[in-house]
């Protein structure tokens, strides 16, 4: 039997391998000579999760950062559709600019940096905030990242106002949003032309002081946090809203001012906190 | 022009001709599903016969049933989705050979659907597997193997499938 595949040039080869992601392409690498790198070149879904997502021993986080940045510096193709890291972070002494410096010059489509897998909100004793985004590329770079990028996601961050805004205004095929457990988050527009954002989550970010939401095209919004003054404006579509913690508390006991929203929902999901419970 | 205007429904047909010098006809919008044949036509070179030195008879056949298939006027969103199904159960090196025409011809869509059907036969696949389904013989010393294994293990993490199917 002929071999068909031998053929083929390694930009078909890699065509075919960027449908699977990074991690299983990389399989290959065993395959023969010729398909040894093949891998690397691949534009497919590069998601690298701590196994063991309890843990908080600092060993298992170090040889976790440390093969997170063996597979970046391989990674040798020009782009990748999506880059997906996550581990509990336990506050050591790492900074991972240079992860969203890779997802920022792979032009990702989406990006997800989660630093408590397996519910490990700021256990750690140092907390990760966000950069200065503009600093970590050159202009055309960002600008080529923004324009692409769809979704991101960022857990257990110090996100800023001022970052959700910048990537808000200048994304305009962002369609979901999330931040959770962000301490610096405070006071958050979603305004303007968003004429993409369809999901948006603002959970566990318990320093939120006031929100607003108006954006003519979102569907699906989660809120959990401290309560605020209602927060949604103009959201004709919005028809998925779960609401947590202490806003909870509003909705159930003041339901008057929630009624502009909430007629039109499909689908409600309260996550009510212990202490609304018991003043019930 | 007035030509044209005046022959909205006239149909104008194109002949392609596989390496093995087989002829087909086909309808001219059909066929520019096809850019590389698009160009040409747009370069003039449509009144005679298009060469296509690179395509057999049998993957020009495939290759035309699904332009035929695609073609906007004559199929509905499942009867398209059906034909994809059946079109990638094609043996993997039948997928092949389209998928190398579909390169040379510019036809982005089925050159997807070759792809990812490829990808499709070997994911979770053992490196052992992957070679057997391509019929590639390993030119690496078991020492080489191991080194490799041992370079990234991150990718050999997790349960992989030995099977050929």
């Amino acid at each position: 039997m002929e071999c068909k595949i031998d053929a083929l040039s390694d930009e078909l080869l890699v065509a075919i391998l960027s449908y699977l992601s990074v991690k299983k392409a990389a399989t290959t690498c065993l395959v023969s000579r010729r398909w040894r790198y093949l891998w690397q070149y691949t534009s497919g879904c590069l998601e690298i999760y701590d196994r063991d997502k309890s843990t908080r021993d600092p060993n298992v986080e170090h040889e976790f950062v440390k093969l997170v940045n063996h597979v970046l510096k391989l990674h040798q193709g020009p782009t990748l559709d999506q880059f997906r890291v996550g581990f509990c972070f336990g506050g050591s002494f790492f900074t991972f600019d240079h992860w969203i410096k890779f997802a920022i010059e792979k032009e990702v489509k989406v990006f997800e940096l989660n630093l408590a897998t397996g519910g490990g909100f700021g256990v750690g004793l140092r907390y990760y905030c966000f950069p200065d985004i503009e600093k970590l590329s050159s202009k055309l770079k960002i600008s080529r990242f923004c324009c692409n990028l769809k979704s991101l996601s960022l857990v257990n961050i110090g996100v800023k106002e001022e970052v959700v805004h910048f990537f808000l205004s200048n994304c305009p095929c962002l369609e979901k949003v999330r931040v959770s457990g962000s301490k610096c988050l405070q006071n958050l527009k979603v305004t303007g032309a968003l004429p993409s954002l369809k999901f948006m989550e603002i959970s566990r970010c318990y320093n939120v002081q006031v929100l607003e939401v108006d954006a003519s095209n979102l569907e699906s919004f989660t809120y959990i946090g401290p309560d605020i003054l209602v927060p949604f404006q103009n959201l004709p579509k919005l028809s998925e809203l779960s609401i947590g913690h202490q806003y909870c508390h509003s909705f159930i006991f003041d339901a008057d001012k929630h009624t502009r929203y909430s007629s039109k929902l499909r689908k409600l999901r309260l996550i009510v906190p212990p202490q609304v419970v018991t003043s019930f | 022009m007035a030509e044209a205007s005046s022959s909205i429904t006239e149909k104008f047909f194109l002949t392609l001709k596989s390496s093995d010098g087989d002829e087909f006809v086909l309808e001219e919008s059909i066929a520019i599903q096809s850019i590389t044949i698009k160009n040409m036509v747009e370069d003039g070179c449509s009144s005679s016969v298009i060469p296509l030195s690179k395509v057999d008879t049998e993957t020009l056949i495939k290759v035309i049933e699904y332009m035929k298939m695609h073609s906007s006027t004559s199929s509905n969103e499942e009867e398209i989705e059906n034909f994809d199904k059946k079109f990638v159960s094609n043996s993997i090196n039948t997928i092949l050979n389209i998928l190398e025409a579909a390169n040379f011809l510019d036809i982005n869509n089925l050159l997807e659907l070759c792809a990812e059907a490829v990808a499709n036969r070997i994911k979770n696949k053992t490196p052992e597997a992957v070679r057997k389904i391509f019929n590639i013989t390993s030119d690496f010393t078991p020492e080489e193997e191991a080194e490799i294994r041992n370079e990234t293990p991150w990718a050999f993490e997790g349960n992989l499938d030995h099977s050929l199917d």
